[in-house]
């Protein structure tokens, strides 16, 4: 089929895609023996926690409450005794309370019974994805029931991000592709609460087979189309998937219902018709455990707080390896402890070849501009890095310090491996500390 | 691990986790095999003259950068190729018969003064090849300027072998270069102009002034045919047999006298084609640079001539002296141009606008060196002005940092 492609204005990266597990159907992991739940896996305050070590939980529970209004449910994903309450650290965070439940009990089925959820008002459909505890789950955990409350701002646009630009991530793509009919069920639950007027299914042209079945089973509904995507990173970077399918560009410290869209990731819409249509809370997650060399390498329904180490002993892991990563290797974090878990935002784990990994010399700037033609928000990398470095926080925020989405482009680039991305996190840390500073006064 | 061992970034999380195949060192050697058709192309045009000079060149450039990392304490950076592509291109700069101490001493200032002592690698003012062509040509014109000559082709043909052929072309010297002989000419025809008037005017005093006019019409009118007559042994000189006595076919393949690297057209360009496929450089600069100055040879090419507008020869100008050479290797160079694109969009045209006024009106034959070094200048200014629209913000001027 002959495709006019959709794509994001200027820079980004093209990577070799490594999309080996494109061709594997989703299959259940096996359930692990403990899990481990942080209470926070979201953006936001985290959740309060509701049980005790000795208490016995059954799938689905609530075991963490929200606190505050940007925060999110967070419920045990299998039956069992809670063995333990303690602080321990997430990738992202500090010092979290963790609930450490032994796996035993019944396995609950979810399907049984379906709510007639398309009489549901919008009030009570945002409950049920409250309560479910349905967050981001391209990878940005930002609370959904949340993003989707109605603020002043008209909404005519609903975007679903098909577009996973990540090299090794497939599981949006099988998704797509095994469970079309229940992503639609999302969507038009989505359309309803917002309100758009139009929805836009962003997918890249590397999944051809995606683009097909999805834009066959929307052909009778003239308000939902399928745009085909130039694949490129970060296509899937909710700013520049807006600008590509809606040519709207998001106001630079502002969000995208300023300029009346909302971006959904495929998997967070299924949740969410999961959550609405059986009650089923945020308890398990798709992800893709892949790497060169990998025997078991597929997509996996993985419950939330597994281990990471209880995958690796399924699916097998290179003796020579080099770093693993816990999401896509250009914005996912290094997993350092193997008993971190599996959590809300984790779509992949990615086990890397050692001479994939690369040495950070940060070797002197040598000018060569590819950070500079490589940002996909049009920032000089090399300048704002510069600057940071020599402690001008202020005049790397003048030239668009924060406006940096950290996709990792400039780091990718950098022939000098400069640690260009580390330097503007560094420096959004000191700009906060600084107006936190400044707040106090 | 890819992990950050100090500095700033050490402290916060650590992303991306895969890297371009592109390094630092695959770049710089990428572009000393891009000068390798280059290098080929001067021994096979100027013998063991180019031999000797590349190899005092780099052999220079290498130990002072072995010397200044020593000096600043720094880890040694020999092997990395950047030392080696200034040694390079340095040598493609000098004229065949160069004596010994001005290739080590513009080697060495190449290396030392302007790269290291601006601060080594990345920190260079201006490109530093050219600084050191400069600085010779400061120090030592007359080896530089009047000073070509032919290439050994003719010689070999005739049966030399190379040495023999090597040696005869440092007797054969003149000044008839492609450019040179241009610049003769557009003198020569400011002479035959300035030896018309002096004619007229020695001709109005002895019309006016009889008696004490009488030594100023003497010296008027020989001063009048010496400039005449020279004006014309050097437009005899040159004998324009089609164009100025190269064709464009010698100009292109590079077998024209000139500095021993850039007179081979055809080699720079596999250099070029080379650097693209390998992504190391946009070709931007070069066509816009080669571009504009055959756009304004052309139109103003035959002002010195007094032909008018339109009249130039563009291919004249772009294949005759240093052109290729330096929109390919030496303005493209990452240190010295714009990081920007509105940036590299003007730098490129200011270059051909530059060296166009120089070889016309200027009093160089070559305008190339000065033009580069002029907007290598210049490119800090165009860096902080000339930044690209941020996403998501209006499209108004960003302040500089």
């Amino acid at each position: 089929m002959k495709l006019q492609l959709k794509a994001f204005k200027r820079g980004g990266v093209h990577s070799k895609e490594f999309k080996l597990t494109a061709d594997k159907p989703i299959e259940k992991a096996h359930m692990p023996k403990i899990v481990r739940i942080p209470m926070t896996m979201h953006l936001g305050a985290p959740a309060v926690v509701k049980v005790k070590a000795g208490d016995n939980v059954e799938e689905g529970q609530l075991i963490g409450e929200a606190s505050g209004f940007v925060s999110a449910n967070i419920h045990a994903s299998v039956s069992g005794k809670v063995l333990n309450v303690l602080k321990a650290d997430t990738l992202n965070a500090k010092g979290v309370d963790y609930v450490e439940i032994e796996t035993g009990g019944s396995i609950r089925n979810w399907y049984d019974k379906k709510n007639k959820y398309t009489n549901f008002s919008i009030e009570q459909l945002l409950e049920k994805i409250k309560a479910a505890g349905i967050v981001g789950m391209g990878g940005a955990t930002f609370p959904t029931h949340v993003k989707l409350t109605p603020g002043k701002n008209k909404i005519d646009t609903l975007v679903v991000n098909g577009a996973e630009c990540e090299p090794y991530l497939t599981i949006d793509h099988r998704l797509m592709l095994e469970k079309t009919e229940d992503i639609l069920e999302g969507v038009r639950i989505l359309k309803k609460i917002t309100g758009a007027e139009k929805v836009v299914i962003g997918i890249e042209e590397n999944k051809l087979n995606a683009i097909e079945t999805l834009t066959e089973a929307v052909k009778d509904d003239p308000k939902i189309e399928v745009a085909a995507l130039r694949t490129r990173y970060p296509q899937g970077g909710e700013k520049q998937l807006i600008e590509a399918v809606t040519g709207r560009e998001v106001p630079s410290g502002g969000l995208p219902l300023d300029i009346g869209v909302v971006v959904m990731n495929v998997s967070t819409t299924l949740a969410v018709y999961e959550a609405v249509a059986f009650d089923k809370p945020l308890i398990e997650r798709g992800l893709t455990y892949t790497g060169l060399e990998v025997p078991g390498r597929g997509n996996y329904k993985v419950r939330i707080g597994a281990p990471i180490s209880s995958l690796v002993e399924e699916f097998g892991i290179p003796e020579k390896h080099g770093s693993i990563i816990c999401g896509g290797p250009m914005m996912g974090l290094e997993v350092t402890d193997l008993n971190l878990p599996v959590t809300k935002g984790t779509s992949g784990i990615v086990v890397l070849q050692p001479k994939q990994d690369y040495e950070v010399n940060h070797y002197p700037c040598i000018r060569c501009g590819h950070c500079v033609m490589v940002c996909p928000i049009g920032l000089q990398a090399t300048v704002i890095a510069d600057l940071v470095d020599n402690n001008r926080v202020e005049d790397a925020v003048a030239n668009g310090l924060l406006d940096c989405i950290e996709c990792g482009s400039c780091s990718f680039a950098c022939p000098s491996t400069i640690p260009l991305v580390g330097l503007m996190r560094f420096g959004k840390v000191v700009w906060r500390k600084k107006q936190q500073a400044q707040a106090k006064k | 691990m890819a992990k950050v061992a100090k500095g700033k970034a050490a402290s916060v999380a650590m992303s991306p986790h895969i890297h371009s195949p592109q390094s630092l060192q695959r770049i710089m050697w990428d572009v000393v095999i891009a000068l390798l058709p280059a290098t080929l192309a001067s021994i096979y045009y100027f013998g063991y003259n180019s031999i000797r000079i590349i190899a005092i060149s780099v052999g220079t450039a290498l130990v002072s950068e072995a010397l200044m990392c020593l000096m600043t304490k720094r880890k040694m950076t020999i092997l990395d190729g950047s030392a080696v592509i200034t040694g390079l291109l340095f040598a493609f700069n000098l004229p065949p018969n160069s004596p010994w101490f001005l290739v080590a001493i513009g080697s060495f200032f190449a290396i030392a003064i302007v790269k290291w002592a601006f601060g080594g690698l990345g920190y260079n003012i201006m490109n530093p090849a050219l600084g050191g062509r400069i600085f010779v040509l400061a120090a030592w014109s007359s080896f530089m300027i009047n000073n070509w000559s032919p290439t050994i082709r003719k010689f070999i043909t005739a049966g030399d072998s190379m040495q023999t052929a090597s040696a005869k072309i440092l007797d054969a010297v003149s000044s008839a270069s492609p450019l040179n002989s241009l610049k003769m000419l557009y003198k020569a025809g400011e002479s035959a102009a300035n030896a018309a008037d002096a004619v007229s005017a020695a001709t109005v005093s002895a019309t006016n002034m009889l008696t004490t006019a009488s030594n100023w019409v003497t010296n008027g009118v020989t001063n009048a045919v010496h400039a005449v007559s020279s004006a014309s042994q050097t437009v005899a000189a040159v004998t324009p047999a089609g164009h100025y006595g190269y064709s464009y076919m010698d100009m292109f393949l590079g077998n024209i006298p000139g500095c021993i690297g850039e007179t081979s057209a055809l080699a720079l360009l596999i250099g070029f084609v080379y650097l693209m496929i390998r992504k190391v450089i946009m070709p931007t600069i070069p066509v816009i640079y080669i571009g504009v100055v055959a756009l304004l040879s052309w139109m103003w090419g035959g002002l010195p001539f007094g032909t008018g507008w339109f009249t130039g020869d563009p291919l004249y100008h772009i294949l005759g002296g240093g052109l290729f050479l330096g929109a390919i290797f030496m303005a493209t160079d990452y240190v010295t141009s714009p990081i920007s694109f509105k940036g590299t969009i003007i730098y490129a045209f200011m270059l051909g606008l530059l060296t166009v006024i120089i070889r016309l009106w200027g009093g160089y034959p070559e305008g190339v060196s000065y033009s580069i070094v002029v907007m290598n200048l210049l490119v800090p200014i165009l860096d902080r002005y000339l930044k690209p629209k941020i996403y998501g913000k209006p499209r108004k001027k960003a302040k500089e940092a």
